[in-house]
């Protein structure tokens, strides 16, 4: 593994990890807040609303995300929806995460003890006053692992981009290993990947600290 | 002065609370007595507006009164639940200046000055700083008792304040509650003990149980 040849391709490299991180933290951005909002909507009073969220989840888990990128990328211009590349793949990236986190959200919402509604509701508090200061932040340190997860398999589903053409770090590997014939790009990729995981991981243990003053 | 008048409550047909009526003075305390299932804490949840009666009503001060209806900063009835209910999230101190701040929207300052003497008489001033996980099950229950009277409540209900204790702690909450009576606080105590009951009440209510 010549130094040379490692210099230069990082620049190329780098420049797909960038797509790669701009994914992740776009999707990050978009999905939780939408996961958190769909979560209560599952547990909406109003019927209609929990059936039409239960279905959009059960679509984003029930297909395979690859699936729903070529979907949104070739088949939405077809009913003149049209996205150029990367809001595409953002697009799809957040309505797929945001499923996912949305059942970890409902699960979260479903573990607070309901004495917890109550205490509020009898010092008169209102109900959004309850859900930012009570519930919401026992659900957020409640789902952190679970979350956790997910944000690490984000980091690697990431790569499914190449499947519409946009150049990410995988496929920035791919090229350049195909074309000097050289396994040595994958094995950067391959470190690289770890190293974005590996910061996550950290940051993720420094979130659960966070959030452990109290149990 | 809080009247109840023929409270009726049923869960899925089965009838909990027939006619029900009681009158709570002002500045006294009413202990609500019976067996297990009686019905004890449904009347208290329906006093404090989580439970809505199918008929009845409620005076306050004589003047008609929705329990359900009871928000915010005008609420009367304040109350310290079985298992205390207290935010984890929250510390002690905050716990109790939750709702003078968001409630009755009062500065930090101000709730401050408020809350620091109830805190010091319920003799919590030494674990203000402390998560609910940190103390004992009598020090929770004196934050509950703090927190509610923290909204100056017209009437302060107990669901069963003896349950989690161990005699001498069981004493202790009985004098607390009397000395809060000097101090003009209308109470309804909630409990299975006869005998607590009779110790601290001017009046004592049994609840029986319907055979339906
Ligand atoms: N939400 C509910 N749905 C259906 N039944 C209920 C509900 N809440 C209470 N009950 C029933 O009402 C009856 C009275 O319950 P309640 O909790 O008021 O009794 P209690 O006198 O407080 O008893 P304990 O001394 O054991 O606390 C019980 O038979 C209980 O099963
Ligand atoms: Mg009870």
């Amino acid at each position: 593994m010549s130094l040379t040849y490692v210099n230069q391709i990082l620049p190329s490299l780098f420049s797909g990890a960038w797509m790669t991180i701009r994914i992740f933290f776009w999707t990050l951005v978009g999905a939780l807040p939408l996961g958190v909002l769909v979560s209560m909507g599952l547990r909406s009073r109003f019927s209609p609303i929990r059936w039409v969220l239960n279905f959009y989840v059960w679509l984003m888990r029930g297909t395979p995300l690859l699936l729903q990128l070529m979907f949104v990328f070739y088949g939405l211009p077809d009913v003149n929806i049209v996205f150029a590349r990367y809001p595409a793949a953002l697009f799809a990236f957040i309505l797929n995460y945001a499923a996912y986190f949305a059942e970890i959200f409902r699960g979260g919402f479903a573990g607070i003890d309901h004495g917890q509604y109550e205490g509020a509701q009898v010092l008169g508090l209102t109900y959004t006053q309850t859900l930012r200061k009570i519930i919401l932040p026992q659900v957020v340190k409640s789902v952190i692992p679970a979350v956790g997860n997910e944000v690490i398999n984000l980091v690697k589903d990431s790569s499914l981009v190449y499947v519409i053409g946009l150049g990410d770090l995988l496929r920035a590997g791919n090229v350049a290993s195909a074309r000097d014939v050289t396994l040595v790009p994958l094995i950067l990729v391959g470190i690289i990947y770890l190293l974005l995981t590996l910061v996550c991981t950290y940051a993720l243990r420094g979130l659960e600290k966070h959030y452990s003053y109290y149990r | 002065m809080l009247e109840l008048k023929n409270i009726n409550k049923s869960f899925a047909q089965r009838k909990i609370l027939n006619n029900f009526s009681m009158v709570v003075p002002d500045q006294q305390i009413v202990s609500i007595v019976g067996p297990s299932g009686a019905g004890k804490t449904t009347l208290l949840r329906c006093i404090a507006g989580l439970e809505r009666p199918d008929s009845g009503s409620f005076l306050l001060d004589g003047q008609p009164f929705d329990p359900v209806e009871d928000r915010g900063s005008e609420r009367k009835i304040g109350v310290v639940f079985q298992d205390f209910n207290l935010f984890p999230n929250l510390s002690v101190f905050d716990n109790i200046m939750l709702a003078p701040k968001m409630v009755t929207g009062q500065t930090t300052k101000q709730a401050r000055e408020q809350v620091e003497p109830l805190v010091e008489s319920l003799g919590l001033t030494r674990v203000v700083k402390q998560y609910p996980f940190q103390l004992s099950g009598g020090q929770k229950q004196r934050v509950a008792i703090a927190r509610a009277l923290a909204m100056e409540p017209a009437i302060l209900c107990y669901d069963e304040p003896t349950s989690a204790l161990d005699p001498t702690l069981r004493d202790m909450v009985g004098q607390l509650i009397l000395d809060l009576k000097k101090r003009g606080i209308t109470q309804i105590v909630v409990t299975h003990d006869q005998q607590f009951a009779e110790k601290i009440a001017d009046q004592v209510v049994t609840v029986k149980p319907l055979n339906a």
